[in-house]
């Protein structure tokens, strides 16, 4: 028989989640939740050729323009020292590297890689994740983005680094402090 | 498409060394008086001293500009 109406008075047990101010339950939290959104872009503000294992310098915040509605967002962001990036609290964090390169006299170079890098003991860095770019024999450019996911759960020993390797000592990697051309973005997803 | 004309410094600077050996006091405002070595460059997953250990002459800056522009002017007419 399919019921059409359930008497809640009698046949529920247990106790629901109760509503607190109306916006977010006391009880009840299921994993993910995000106590502390946040979307924190860098920007690599000077051209260099060649590689950089890792990027270690010439890098910025990205400002707002708040004219155009570009911004950061959240109350916390992430740090950097020579290019080692701290993560402001745990979380399940979404690591983006955006890099574009520019045949400057190098000639063909097939196989530019922009590179995410971790370390879980603040010393030995693994790559994580790897985009493949190339450019042809003149006046070529060539865009590339690697992203990873991190449970970050110590914010001492875990740090992401960025690089770029393979690339000719001729060929470059675009920067600029006007605007993003070769940047990293960190989007905090929810709570570890 | 063609590269644009050579037009600054930094142009001219990612072609005299390679890697991130130069930085700016002033990122936003690259001229020559705010152009600095930088102290550490990455090689091979370490961060070691910068090999370059003297700036360009801003003369040796501006001669490697006008080289390639006059380059860049023969190869588009």
């Amino acid at each position: 028989m399919a019921l059409s109406k359930v008497d809640v008075a009698n046949m529920l047990t247990g106790v629901t989640p109760v509503a607190n101010g109306g916006t977010a339950l006391s009880s009840g939290f299921i994993n993910g939740f995000n106590s502390a959104p946040m979307v924190d872009t860098w920007i690599v503000t000077s051209s260099f050729s060649g590689t950089a294992e890792p990027i270690s310098s010439n890098l910025s915040r990205s400002l707002d323009d708040s004219a155009e509605g570009h911004a950061q967002f959240g109350s916390i962001n992430m740090t950097q020292s020579s290019g080692i990036f701290t993560f402001p609290q745990t979380g399940f964090y979404l690591v983006e590297f955006f890099l574009l390169i520019d045949e400057q006299g190098g000639g063909a170079d097939g196989h530019v890689t922009a590179q995410i890098e971790a370390t879980g003991d603040n010393s030995s860095y693994e790559e994580i994740a790897w985009a493949y770019m190339g450019v042809g024999a003149s006046d070529i450019t060539d865009a590339g983005h690697a992203s990873a996911v991190f449970d970050i759960t110590n914010t001492t020993n875990q740090k992401v680094r960025f690089a770029v390797a393979g690339q000719d000592s001729s060929n470059r990697a675009l920067g600029t402090s006007d605007y993003m051309l070769t940047g990293m973005r960190f989007t905090r997803l929810g709570d570890t | 498409m063609a590269r644009p004309r050579p037009n600054h410094i930094e142009d001219a600077l990612t072609i005299l060394h390679s890697k991130q050996w130069f930085t700016w006091t002033d990122s936003s405002n690259k001229i020559y008086a705010n152009l600095r070595l930088s102290e550490k460059i990455g090689v091979n997953g370490n961060i070691v001293d910068n090999t370059v250990t003297e700036l360009p002459t801003e003369s040796a800056v501006n001669a490697k500009l006008k080289e390639m522009q006059d380059a860049w002017d023969a190869a588009n007419g």
